[in-house]
Order: C-alpha cells, then sequence, then structure tokens
C-alpha cells in the first residue's frame, strides 16, 4: 500500500494539508494510512469517518490499545456552483475525455475560477476535521493518516472529490444528463470495472468434437478453405508496449517514483530481444 | 522418402492448468514388421526415429526434456491399414474413408515456433527425401504468423484467479492482444484440416496452443531478463506480478484479494475493456499546410469501421448531420457511438498527448498541428497511433513509401559510353567506370549549397520547391561529405558493382535519368526496352516477338560483359532463342565454338533442333565410349565446330580436356544442374573458360535461393558474395524470417540477369498461338538399340517370306514391338524388370519435363496407346515423384472417370497429372486444367492425336496449350513423323484413319522405315 499520491490532483490535496501541519506529524501520518490501522471507513454525504487505530502513548495517559474517531470534511461547494461548474465541463470533450478513463484534466481549475470557486483545497479553510485523541494539534496524525489515505482512493476515483465538494453522485448524474456530452460520462460511471472473477482454466478451454465415423480423405488432409498464400511479413512494432500505454501512466499499483510506462517499455523492448532466440 | 507430420496435444489432465505439447512424427515410405497391431506401420520409431531427425534436422532432445512418446492419432484407414499422407502414395482423395486411431512414435518439440521453422525451411529448401505433409504445414503456418505477436508486443501480463474451496489463488497470464491475432484465428480455423484438429473444435484449439506457446516463450524469456532490470521493480507490486518465474503455480494464494491486485484487475479491466470488440474504429487523417502557413497542418478525427475499409467519416460530419447517419452507424457500431468515440479518443491521447488539445470543445473534430508536431507526427506518433488500432491517413508522399528522398545520384563523366547494342563492341569496361555523383531530392538535382542549406535548416520538414518533404538531415550531412570526398577521388565501378551497390543501398543511391547507364539499367529492368531483332536470315522458323526480344536480350548483355539466365517457361522456346543468337553471332563472323552442356536426355534433342532450323550451323555431340579424347584432336574438332554438346557427366569426367578449349560461350541447359555448389562437376564447370556464359531454365529458381546462389555463381562470381555470407544475408532472412527488405534488394540484384517470361504473361499470350507444337526428340539407350537391333534383323528374313494378310500382320506387328522398344525396354520383354529413366531416355526426358511442370504448378495430360505404359506411367509418377496423378483406360467405370475428371478440373485442388489412353480418353471429356499435353508414344495419324490434344484444348481453355510429342531419333518414330509431315503438306487424306497405311510401303521401304540408326544411340 503506498502512502503517497502519483496523480497530481492527489499531490495537490496533500499539498495543501502539508501546508498546515508540522512535517513530524505528517510523515507519522503516512503510518495510519495503512490497511491494518483503519479498522473501519466511510464515506457518506461527501463526509469521511474513519476509526483508527492508535498507539499506547504514556504521555497521553493511554495505556491501552485506543481506537480514534477520525472525521474529514471539505467545504462544499453551492447548488448553484455546481450547476454552473456541470454545465461549462460538459462543454468540453477533453474534460469528459479525461473524466472517463478516470483522470481530472490539468486545467479543470479554469472553470471552477469562472465561479469563483476551486476544487482542490487551497488550504486549511477547505477542511473540516475532527479527532477525538488527546493530541491538542488539528490535524493530528490520525487525521493526517486518513487523509493520505483519501488522496489514494482519490488517485483512482477522482469523481469522488466532486462528493467531497459537496455534489453528490445522484447530483452529479442529474447534471450530466443535460447536456450530451454529459450524458455520455453519466452512462461511462454506471459500468465500472467489477471484481476479479475467479476462471476455469488457464489456458483458453477445449472443447471436443466428435471424430466423423467416415470421411472423405481430401476432407480429412485439407480444411475447408486454403491455407494463405503468405506469411505475416516480420515487422517489430515502432514503439513499445502501446497496449500498456492505453492505461495511461502511474496507475494505482505503481510504487515506485519512475514512470510505470518507461519501465514497461523497457521491459518489452528487452523480452522482444530475448524473444528472438526461442522464434 | 519421409513425411514429417506435426500434432498439438492438449494434456491428457482436463484440469485449471491444462497444457500441451507440440509433437511431430515421421512417415516412411517403408513399411515395418510390428509388434503390436495399434501401431502406424509406416513411420520411424525409436532410435530410428530419432536418429533420422538428428541427422536430418540437427534435431535432438536433452536428458531433461519430455521423452518421446506414443501416441494415438485418428488417421485415414481402409482394410485395417493407415492410408499413406498423399505427399507419400497419391491415393484418389474422395474415397470416403474411416477414420481409427493409430499408434505413432511423436518427439516433443520444446520451442515449437522455432523448431516448426526450422524443420520447415529445411524440408521445403533443401532436402530431397523429406516432405512436409499438410497437417505440418498447417501448423507451420499457424505458428510462424504467431511470431508477429512477439515482434509487435501484442501481449499483456494479466492476473486471473482460479477458486479453490475458500482460496482464491492469482496467477500472471499472458493474454494475446490484437486485432490482427483475432482475425488470424478466425482464418486459420477455415483451413484447419481434420487432421490437426482431430477431436478438438478448431478455434479453441488454436487459441490453446497459441497462448501455451507464448506463455511458454514468454516464461523463459523473462529468466533472462538482467538484474539490472529487476532493480527498476525491486520490492515493487510489479516484481511480484511481472517476474514471476514459476507460472504453473499461482503467484499468491489468498482469502480475500489483496489491495494491489484488485488495483491492478481494475486497471487491466479498462485496457481490456477498449479491445473489446467493436466495429468503431477511430482514425486521424493529416492534411499538410500552406507553404507560407507552415505551421497550420490539420489534424482530422474521422469516424472508421474495421469491418469495411472503406468507411469514412469526418467528425465534423458526424456532429453535425449525426442524426442523418444515425440508422446507417448504429447499425455498423451499435449503441453509444459518442461515448465509443470519446473513450477512444482519450486512449488515443494517451498515446499522443497532443490529441487532448484537439478536445476543447463539446463535439472534437481535430486540432492543428505547428510544423515541428506535424514532423513528429509523421516521424513517430502515425506508426504509434496505427500499431494500436487507430486508422491514420496521411498524404502519399510523406509515407515511408512514396517519400521524397535526398539521394544521390550517379552521373557518368564527360566519356562517351557506347551502350549501343552493335555486335561484337564489347563495350571496355573503363568506359562505364568513370562517374561522378550528384546530390538529389526526389526527381530533382539539387546544388550542394542548396543542400548545405536544407542540412542546416532547423526544420525537419521542408517545404522545397513546391512540395513538403521530410529530410532525414543526419544522412543528408554523411552524403554530402561522402559527396565532397567523391569530387577529388573519382569512383572506379564496374558494371557490375555498379549493379550491386544501387542494389544495396536502396533509396539513397540511383543512376541519372538522363544518364546513358539509366538506360541500361531500364533495359536490363525490363525485356520490353529491347528492340526486336530481324529474324535471321538462315533461321528455318518465325521467332516469336518474344524470342526476337530475348535475342535482343542476350546479345545486350554481351555487350555489357554480363552473363545472364534465361529462365523461360518450358515451352517458350530457350533453345530457339539461343540457336537465333548463334547465326546471328556466325554471321559477324564469330568461329570459336560454344560449349553446351545438358542432361544426356536432351542432348540429341538440342543437335536435331540446330539441324533442323539451322543447319548452317555444324553441331558435335561429345558424348559415348567412342569420344574424341586426344586433347590435339579435339581442339582441331572443335576449331571446325559451332557447338560442341555434351553431357554434365563428361563436363566432369573430360574437364582437363574441355577446359583447354578457349571456348566462345559456355552454355548450361537446365542449369539447376550446377545446384550443388561442391558437387566435383560443378567444380569442373566453374573452371571453363570462356568468353561468356549463359544459363537456362525453366524451373523458378528465385524459390531456391542456394540453387539461384550457384547459378549465379557460374555466371558472375562474387556478385552474389560467398555462399556462407549469401546464406546469412539473404537465404535465411527472406526464406527462414520473411524478411521483406532483404527479399527487395535481391530481387533488385538478381533482376538485370534473370529473363524469365511466363507462358501467362499477357504480352506473352499475345504473341503466342493457343496451342504450341513442340517435337520432343530423345535418343535410344544401348539396351533399347540392342532390342530394337534384334527385332529389325529377325523382321527383315520373314518379311521376304511372307505375303498378303500375313505380311501385312507381321508389318503391324513389328511397328507395335518397335514402338514398344522406343518407350522402354521392359514394356516390350514384359519380364516385370524395373520401370526406371535410365534404360529410356524419353521416361527419363519426360519425368524432367514433369518436374518443371509442377514445380509451375501446371496440370498435365500424358497420352499413350499401351494400356501396360499407362500403368507403368501412373505408378512412376505417384510411387517415385509423388505427384498427384490420376489415369483413365478402357477398364475405369464412367462413374469413378467423370469423378476423376472433376477432380483434375478443380481449381482448388493441386496441380495433378492426368494419364490416359488414346483410346479412352480421346473423345468426350473436357480436360481444360492442363496446359501441358505429351504424347509419349505417336499413333501415326495426326487426326487422332489432334483429337486427343483437344481434351485440354476447348471451349473454356483461358491458357496456351503446349503440345509435347516424343519422337526417338534414329528410329521409325523419326522417320514416320518426317513422312507424315511431308504428306501433310500435300494433303492430309493421304494418311489413313490408322496405322495400316504404313503396311502399303514395298519391302525395302518398310525395311527402310524401321532400320536403326546407330549414332542416335546415346550411352546413358
Amino acid at each position: 500500500m503506498k502512502t503517497h499520491s502519483k496523480t497530481w490532483w492527489g499531490q495537490r490535496l496533500l499539498e495543501a494539508l502539508e501546508d498546515f501541519t508540522d512535517s513530524g506529524r505528517l510523515a507519522r501520518g503516512r503510518a495510519y494510512a495503512k490497511d491494518h490501522r483503519i479498522l473501519a471507513w466511510q464515506i457518506k454525504n461527501g463526509i469521511i469517518q474513519a476509526k483508527i487505530r492508535g498507539n499506547i502513548n504514556a504521555y497521553f495517559g493511554v495505556y491501552k490499545e485506543p481506537k480514534y474517531q477520525v472525521e474529514v470534511q471539505m467545504t462544499h461547494l453551492s447548488a448553484t456552483q455546481w450547476k454552473k461548474v456541470i454545465a461549462s465541463l460538459t462543454q468540453r470533450a477533453s474534460f469528459i475525455a479525461k473524466l472517463l478513463v478516470d483522470e481530472i484534466p490539468e486545467n479543470i481549475e479554469q472553470v471552477f475560477a469562472e465561479f469563483n470557486s476551486h476544487l482542490l483545497p487551497n488550504s486549511y479553510q477547505d477542511f473540516k476535521v475532527s479527532c477525538n485523541c488527546p493530541d491538542y494539534a488539528v490535524p493530528c496524525k490520525h487525521i493526517a493518516g486518513v487523509c493520505y489515505k483519501l488522496a489514494n482512493i482519490l488517485d483512482n476515483e477522482p469523481l469522488l472529490l466532486f462528493e467531497m465538494r459537496g455534489l453528490a453522485p445522484e447530483k452529479l448524474q442529474q447534471e450530466l444528463l443535460k447536456s450530451p456530452l454529459g450524458k455520455i460520462l453519466a452512462d461511462g460511471q454506471k459500468s465500472t470495472a467489477g471484481e476479479l472473477i475467479p476462471i476455469s482454466s488457464f489456458y483458453p478451454a477445449l472443447e471436443t468434437q466428435a471424430i466423423p465415423e467416415k470421411v472423405s480423405i481430401k476432407q480429412f488432409w485439407h480444411g475447408a478453405m486454403s491455407l494463405a498464400k503468405e506469411l505475416p511479413e516480420h515487422q517489430e512494432a515502432v514503439i513499445p508496449a502501446v497496449i500498456i500505454k492505453k492505461g495511461g501512466d502511474y496507475p494505482p499499483f505503481w510504487q515506485k517514483p519512475g514512470s510505470f510506462i518507461s519501465v514497461m517499455e523497457d521491459f518489452y523492448l528487452r523480452m522482444r530481444k530475448i524473444n528472438q532466440k526461442q522464434m | 522418402m519421409k513425411v514429417i507430420h506435426g500434432i498439438w496435444v492438449p494434456s491428457q489432465k482436463a484440469d485449471f492448468m491444462q497444457q500441451g505439447q507440440f509433437y511431430i512424427w515421421v512417415e516412411s515410405d517403408e513399411t515395418k514388421p510390428l509388434k503390436s497391431k495399434k501401431l502406424h506401420p509406416q513411420q520411424l520409431r525409436d532410435q530410428a526415429c530419432l536418429d533420422f531427425l538428428n541427422s536430418t534436422f540437427a534435431f535432438s532432445l536433452k536428458p531433461t526434456d519430455p521423452e518421446p512418446q506414443l501416441i494415438n492419432i485418428y488417421l485415414p484407414t481402409v482394410d485395417n491399414k493407415p492410408i499413406p499422407a498423399p505427399e507419400l502414395n497419391i491415393n484418389d482423395i474422395n474415397n470416403v474413408v474411416n477414420l481409427q486411431a493409430w499408434q505413432v512414435y511423436a518427439c516433443p518439440l520444446l520451442t515449437p515456433l522455432k523448431t516448426i521453422g526450422d524443420i520447415y525451411f529445411l524440408s521445403h529448401y533443401q532436402l530431397e527425401e523429406v516432405r512436409i505433409s499438410g497437417d505440418f504445414l498447417f501448423w507451420f503456418y499457424f505458428s510462424q504468423s504467431l511470431k508477429q505477436v512477439l515482434n509487435k508486443d501484442q501481449y499483456f501480463p494479466e492476473l486471473v484467479a482460479e477458486q479453490v474451496k475458500t482460496k482464491t489463488n492469482l496467477y500472471r497470464h499472458w493474454k494475446i492482444m490484437s486485432p490482427a491475432y483475432e482475425q488470424l484465428v478466425e482464418q486459420a480455423a477455415m483451413s484447419m484440416p481434420l487432421a490437426c484438429a482431430q477431436s478438438y473444435q478448431a478455434k479453441p484449439l488454436l487459441r490453446h496452443f497459441a497462448e501455451v506457446s507464448i506463455n511458454q516463450i514468454l516464461n523463459t524469456s523473462i529468466q533472462q531478463l538482467p538484474q539490472v532490470f529487476h532493480n527498476k521493480l525491486r520490492y515493487d507490486f510489479l516484481e511480484t506480478l511481472l517476474l514471476e518465474t514459476q507460472t504453473n503455480i499461482p503467484i499468491r494464494s489468498v482469502v480475500k484479494v489483496p489491495n494491489e491486485f484488485q488495483q491492478w484487475h481494475q486497471w487491466q479491466q479498462k485496457i481490456l475493456q477498449s479491445q473489446q470488440k467493436s466495429n468503431l474504429q477511430l482514425g486521424f487523417q493529416l492534411y499538410e499546410a500552406d507553404a507560407k502557413q507552415v505551421d497550420s497542418w490539420h489534424l482530422n478525427f474521422i469516424l472508421c469501421s474495421h469491418k469495411d475499409p472503406s468507411f469514412k467519416l469526418d467528425l465534423v460530419e458526424f456532429w453535425t448531420h449525426g442524426e442523418s447517419y444515425d440508422a446507417l452507424i448504429s447499425h455498423q457500431f451499435g449503441k453509444h457511438i459518442d461515448k465509443q468515440l470519446l473513450v477512444n479518443l482519450a486512449h488515443a491521447a494517451r498515446i499522443y498527448p497532443k490529441l487532448w488539445q484537439g478536445m476543447e470543445m463539446s463535439e472534437p473534430v481535430g486540432l492543428t498541428l505547428s510544423l515541428d508536431e506535424a514532423f513528429n507526427f509523421l516521424q513517430e506518433s502515425a506508426w504509434v497511433l496505427e500499431d494500436a488500432g487507430f486508422k491514420v491517413i496521411i498524404p502519399a508522399r510523406l509515407t515511408p513509401k512514396g517519400r521524397q528522398r535526398a539521394k544521390m545520384r550517379l552521373r557518368s563523366t564527360g566519356k562517351k559510353t557506347n551502350s549501343s547494342a552493335a555486335s561484337n563492341a564489347y563495350l571496355s569496361l573503363e568506359n562505364l567506370t568513370n562517374y561522378h555523383y550528384q546530390l538529389a531530392i526526389g526527381d530533382e538535382s539539387v546544388s550542394p549549397e542548396e543542400w548545405q542549406q536544407l542540412v542546416e535548416m532547423k526544420t525537419p520538414l521542408v517545404h522545397f520547391r513546391g512540395q513538403w518533404m521530410e529530410l532525414d538531415r543526419e544522412k543528408m550531412q554523411e552524403m554530402l561529405a561522402f559527396w565532397q570526398q567523391q569530387q577529388d577521388v573519382p569512383s572506379d565501378l564496374s558494371v557490375l558493382e555498379l549493379l550491386k551497390k544501387l542494389a544495396e543501398e536502396g533509396d539513397s543511391l540511383e543512376v541519372d535519368a538522363s544518364d546513358s547507364f539509366s538506360e541500361i539499367l531500364a533495359k536490363l529492368n525490363d525485356s520490353s526496352h529491347f528492340e526486336l531483332i530481324a529474324n535471321p536470315c538462315e533461321l528455318k522458323a518465325d521467332l516469336r516477338d518474344y524470342q526476337k526480344r530475348g535475342v535482343s536480350w542476350l546479345r545486350y548483355l554481351d555487350t555489357l560483359g554480363l552473363n545472364g539466365c534465361l529462365a523461360d517457361d518450358m515451352g517458350l522456346g530457350k533453345t530457339m532463342q539461343v540457336i537465333a543468337n548463334m547465326l546471328l553471332e556466325k554471321q559477324a563472323g564469330l568461329s570459336a565454338p560454344t560449349l553446351l552442356i545438358a542432361p544426356t536426355s536432351v542432348i540429341g534433342n538440342w543437335q536435331k533442333e540446330v539441324e533442323k532450323f539451322a543447319s548452317s550451323l555444324s553441331t558435335h555431340i561429345h558424348h559415348g565410349s567412342d569420344r574424341e579424347q586426344d586433347k590435339k584432336t579435339f581442339t582441331a574438332l572443335c576449331s571446325a565446330q559451332d557447338m560442341i554438346i555434351t553431357s554434365y557427366t563428361l563436363a566432369r569426367k573430360d574437364s582437363a580436356l574441355l577446359e583447354g578449349i578457349a571456348w566462345h560461350r559456355v552454355v548450361l541447359d537446365e542449369a539447376q544442374n550446377i545446384k550443388n555448389p561442391k558437387a566435383a562437376q560443378t567444380k569442373a564447370i566453374l573452371k571453363l573458360k570462356a568468353q561468356h556464359r549463359l544459363a537456362l531454365t525453366g524451373t523458378p529458381v528465385e524459390n531456391r535461393l542456394m540453387d539461384l546462389w550457384s547459378i549465379f555463381n557460374f555466371l558472375n562470381p562474387n556478385y552474389l558474395g560467398k555462399q556462407a555470407q549469401f546464406r546469412k544475408t539473404y537465404e535465411l532472412p527472406i526464406q527462414r524470417d520473411n524478411n521483406p527488405v532483404q527479399s527487395a534488394v535481391l530481387k533488385q540484384l538478381i533482376q538485370p540477369f534473370i529473363l524469365r517470361r511466363l507462358k501467362t504473361d499477357r504480352s506473352i499470350i499475345k504473341d503466342l498461338p493457343d496451342k504450341i507444337e513442340n517435337k520432343q526428340y530423345c535418343n535410344l539407350s544401348k539396351e533399347q538399340a540392342s532390342l530394337y537391333q534384334a527385332v529389325v534383323k529377325d523382321v527383315e528374313q520373314q518379311l521376304e517370306e511372307k505375303e498378303g494378310i500375313e505380311r501385312q500382320g507381321l508389318m503391324l506387328s513389328t511397328l507395335m514391338k518397335l514402338k514398344q522398344i522406343c518407350n522402354h525396354p521392359v514394356q516390350f520383354l514384359q519380364d516385370n524388370s524395373p520401370f526406371t529413366a535410365e534404360r529410356s531416355h524419353k521416361l527419363e526426358r519426360l519425368i524432367e519435363m514433369l518436374e518443371e511442370t509442377n514445380s509451375e504448378g501446371d496440370s498435365v495430360l500424358i497420352f499413350t496407346q499401351f494400356t501396360e505404359i499407362g500403368d507403368q506411367l501412373v505408378q512412376y509418377i505417384s510411387k517415385e515423384k509423388h505427384y498427384p496423378c490420376h489415369y483413365i483406360h478402357g477398364g475405369v467405370s464412367r462413374k469413378k472417370r467423370e469423378q476423376m475428371i472433376e477432380d483434375f478440373q478443380d481449381p482448388d485442388s493441386p496441380p495433378s497429372i492426368f494419364v490416359l489412353s488414346l483410346k479412352a480418353g480421346g473423345v468426350g471429356i473436357t480436360l481444360t486444367r492442363a496446359n501441358h499435353v505429351f504424347h509419349f508414344d505417336r499413333w501415326w495419324n495426326p487426326a487422332v492425336e489432334n483429337q486427343a490434344t483437344d481434351r485440354a484444348f476447348r471451349i473454356g481453355q483461358k491458357k496456351n496449350v503446349f503440345v509435347h510429342k516424343f519422337i526417338t531419333l534414329g528410329t521409325l518414330e523419326e522417320r514416320i513423323d518426317q513422312m507424315i509431315e511431308d504428306k501433310q503438306k500435300m494433303a492430309d487424306s493421304i494418311v489413313g484413319n490408322d496405322e495400316s497405311w504404313l503396311t502399303k510401303l514395298d519391302n525395302n521401304a518398310f525395311k527402310k522405315l524401321i532400320a536403326l540408326n546407330k549414332n542416335s544411340v546415346m550411352e546413358a
């Protein structure tokens, strides 16, 4: 589980967090974003309610492993603002296309700015947080941990940011349906990737057929059509790993600082060379 | 003869990880006694099989490899015996038979893609005694087509899960992903024989083979990734997923799928969905900028269809008139076209991010590119988008094919080049060698200053003389440097070197179009540029136009000091062109003799043709035990002759003698005889001294590249490099790896030297009558001659004693006996002695000619009036040559006969041979698929023969028909042929319906008719 964000919008969220807390707490907070620390996690009406497993801390008089209730929410845009924002967003295919493939367009803030607003948090003002731990500082490391986790989730579910900013999913759907481009995104939201469904055979499953009792010699040795006259020419891909590129860079599982795609390019190129020996 | 079979055998255990193994087994023409009734009786087993594979393909199994096994294969079976594969024994392919399981000894191939390719390559191009079966051929085609999956990165590390009770096992699986692969599976399934499918359905079996093989290769390759790559992934989730080398066991076994795996799965789902089947294809069309507004290139978005390549709709149109297309489009692409378009655009934009800019509106239609961006698009993005499954349309002149290139042009210096084909004016090589280089782009020459300017321009795309072009400045810089260097040192090239350089440099070097050498090149590359020679006055035949052009070509090569290969199809008259050229040379005062080396079976024919069509040319056959062996006498003999004809065998045996003569020309007939460069015969021929060399062949030499090399090594030594080098540069890349670049270079290299006209060429058909008659003369073997002599001697005595009907009967039976002897000794002796080609030059020649027609894919008819010979021929052709063969004689039922005709005529069946007895096959049937008709023996009535010939030549025949009539020299066959020709000139009617007209001859005339001319006897 990574503890920092790869996407530009996730990073912006964390930057805002870094603005109003000291680096030591922040660093400790990362540890709380890990799965074993988060006992419960729920997002409802744009409010995150989480239960965090804390540490025994004699200084604060905590002698038994504590569980803290953390709540994080962000300030909401008004319904009118959202209406206008969505109307504007759905005028540009690039926005919709990016959101369709789960990316927040880099220039999205232009749209929010038109309506005197912004999407990503700029400062502490944009957050409402609470934690029942004894630490006097706000945000504490538990809150920081929840924010880290949020940034992580946002990497892959960018539209959650809209919800955090006060636009309920049903409301979003409703607004999207008002324009043709919006409709496309609304449809796209419905078909999200499913669970990993177990399969019954690793390789394509075979199907048997009955051996005919009688057959002409010709039918046995020749197919219904004659073989293609020529084999495909030996040609190599111009650019490696094109399939991978369709998925975009910095996928959620990728932990390393560099570009995932460039590693995969390297992989495909090396494999192509090595494969030749077996061809 | 051995036949290689291949089969994909899925593992018996149909579990989650059900794999499979590719096996080969070897069928043989020998039957082995068996211990078990289930074993296939005609196969190589155990050590014999391993030894064969090892010695033939250098194939061996390592101790760690799985062991060969007996596997069960269903095969056509009759009378409890498996029917041999069609490659081994020609059967009636329409016979309906049972399928029965047989055990074969099968060797596993651990790297099937590679080994199948190697075995095919060796069997197809190098080995005479090994054939590829239909099943193996299919797997060859399919497995080699799969290589593109690896070459084009069309595979993807997919995470898959298996549920085992409460646990989920996670595996990495290499999934093949590409439209080309899907297409391949569809097509291959249609052409998959039952021999391969056995008890499995085609498509799943193909996918199983493909995925198991590709997974094996990739998993093996993974293990060889270097440490430096491993370091890149260290401690990352990707390390687990990508680099796991154990593939048959799960990478993880879990109750709940861990987060990263979930994430990977969701990520892969999006990619997999993008590849899901839809006919919709997003496309991009590039429009060039105006010269004045260099930064306004337009890239328009277009809607295309995978299914219908001609469908194209600009998105501008789609958005504005969407509704009016609705019915049409939604029929093609289904629902949510706008969403499909948008998702496609997003995927494309991830590959080529510039595209986002074209989507800053609600209805994206395209974007504008600057000069640099357009260049980047042309250089790279266009091809990447295309590889990723998008359609890309760019102006033709900016594609790699249509691009204007910077190149160097060769131009001859002031010295006059003499390229006219005036006889004997052998162009001195120096005349051609003084060349200088010019710089050019496309068709226009460019001054060095302009060139320098172009090199220095910072933009990669330049608008130069009215059009945009993409220039490789680095290469231009190199060229400029080379050019400057050449200014100081004039280049020195021979014609051969020049031709070689032009072919090897490809597009970056050409000859100036106005230069005289360009004319030479044009002529060499296209024989239609040649003027027709006048028909030589001493030639007793009218040359056809293409033959005149051929002679012109021969003479032209001579003037350039080059040696060529005349490779016209059989029947187009290569002999005639050689003879005509010799007449012209003699007219011009040439006195040195030509040496013709030919297979023994055609030596007589050569002499006869020269005698017949150019009696002013003198010939001498150097053959037989009484041939001239004394050097001095032989030299004297040669100087008095225009042509010495000898055999390949004697070219080796008498090499010392033949080397001593300064030949005007050495001509190799059936030049494929020197295909083995190591053979003593080839080596001896290479040593002959001659001013010119010429190779004749009717087989398509370009199919067997090492044969081609060997012939070129004779014609123009070193032109194609050393043998090993040729193998590495051309043979392996072209024939094993299917490399189009090397194939094109080689084609350009050899083209100037090979003149090959096909009987199907339009320009040739125009010159040809519908029916072309050739007489094929051959000699008697020694054995035939002594039998013939004995019969003649016996008859001569009896003839005096008999009268009336008895005398006529004797004459007819004599004719019959002598004709039998001319065909083959066995036919006369009826003693079950072997029916071999060595005993009859006629048979030998027929077989050689069938080899040629077979290699060209022609179907043929063979007529004979003797059923005994028909039987023997069919046996010989199917058992020895393994060509598909049908046979109609009096005893064939009508139903069977119709079936055979239908098979023969079926354009989808392989080209085949039809043997017909003259009486049964003479009338009422149509066999228009044949374009060669052979008359193995003669019916001494032209009308009957013509009627037979007309089986092939009927309404519906679109091809020309070549008729070959065999005539044995020095025997009654030659003389009767002469009589028929003479009489035909007077009146056809003199010759009656049968042979009885011959019995009207008086005794002396008859004796003369049947007498043997011993000079025509030819030792093998």
